[in-house]
């Protein structure tokens, strides 16, 4: 048993320890906001263009929004996705290549016509988890309540 | 996986809430209301589960534990996981309500599916055990990357684009939640063995 889980353990460990900030060489990464898009460059640190290469965007609570490729000229547009603010770019070029640009709130603001979104607590908010909590339970005690009126209804 | 307002397209929306619909009522249908105490509390884990982020390299990984509340759940994984993802995108603003439906059934269907692939291996030993709830966790996570990556590809993404950034992104998380599930399952086997020899809820 000891065995197994100690295998276990060490396969987790090894694949949470490959995923973690390898030493990435640095490559620019520019993006803006444009007509409702979402635009941008990456180069590498030599003047190259990223050609097509994987863009990921993130929002403040680190969430996947949106994902592309850049094009022949390392150029990149999509529909502007929404999230909170500010966003994450990051461009991987390749195995120990990343860019990243932060887009701020006042970047993404005039392109969204609205006051960015505010930004959650920062922290984990306690009163709302036990809130929510206390909603789970109550529903399964309505179920129940359902439950037993049904059960004396059917026998009456 | 939780995918945020506005990212995906209007009949892409449409099919994910009639999908989960159709799974809610299932799960309803076939949940043994005398259990409605584990369905909550494991309504109440998944909750919980995605609120805490860790980082990882360039982005940040959560547990989502649709593995775990497949395996222990069934079918009724469906309502319990709708709930929980309801006061997640009410109370703290995850996925959003449009997206509701289609983020119900792209964490619901893989803990269904790992049900029937996983669960019935629980009862043959200690090995099997362990090995099948760490690829009930791992999957369920693995199959809902991919069903967000459907639901974008479908929205007009590029689905091999998408589809690798969010299993890429979420492979660490996938490992992480293997072996969560794995201890959580040889816990509960330890524990409370009722909860797992007994069929569906």
């Amino acid at each position: 048993m000891a065995r197994y889980t100690g295998a276990i353990l060490a396969a987790a460990l090894a694949l949470l320890l490959a995923a973690g900030p390898a030493a990435a060489h640095q490559i620019k990464l520019y993006a803006w906001v444009e007509k409702g898009r979402l635009m941008g460059e990456g180069y590498t640190p030599g003047g190259g263009k990223i050609q097509n290469q994987p863009l990921e965007v993130y929002d403040a609570n680190g969430r996947l929004i949106a994902a592309a490729k850049t094009d022949e000229q390392g150029a990149f547009s999509l529909a502007l996705p929404r999230g909170p603010a500010p966003w994450k770019l990051v461009l991987k070029a390749g195995p120990g290549h990343l860019g990243q640009y932060q887009l701020s709130a006042a970047e993404l603001a005039p392109a969204q016509g609205a006051p960015p979104q505010a930004r959650p607590p920062e922290g984990l908010p306690l009163l709302r988890v036990a809130y929510g909590l206390a909603m789970i339970a109550a529903l399964a005690g309505l179920g129940m309540l359902v439950r037993t009126w049904l059960r004396r209804r059917r026998r009456s | 996986m939780h995918i945020s307002e506005g990212v995906l397209s209007a009949p892409v929306l449409a099919g994910g809430a009639a999908l989960s619909a159709a799974g809610l009522a299932l799960g309803l249908k076939k949940m043994d209301y005398d259990r409605l105490p584990r369905v909550a509390l494991l309504s109440a884990v998944f909750f919980v589960a995605s609120l805490i982020h860790l980082p990882v390299g360039p982005s940040s990984v959560h547990l989502v534990l649709n593995g775990l509340v497949g395996l222990l759940l069934g079918w009724a994984a469906f309502p319990a996981i709708f709930v929980g993802l309801t006061l997640q995108a009410i109370l703290f603003q995850f996925g959003g309500l449009t997206g509701l439906g289609v983020n119900t059934f792209s964490m619901a269907l893989p803990a269904v599916i790992c049900y029937y692939a996983c669960a019935p291996w629980l009862r043959r030993g200690r090995a099997a055990l362990l090995l099948a709830s760490f690829a009930a966790g791992f999957g369920s996570v693995l199959l809902a990357a991919l069903l967000t990556a459907l639901s974008l590809f479908l929205s007009g993404e590029a689905f091999l684009t998408s589809a690798a950034a969010i299993v890429l992104a979420s492979l660490p998380g996938m490992a992480l939640e293997g072996v969560i599930t794995s201890l959580a399952v040889f816990f509960l086997r330890q524990a409370r063995p009722s909860l797992l020899g007994a069929g569906p809820v």
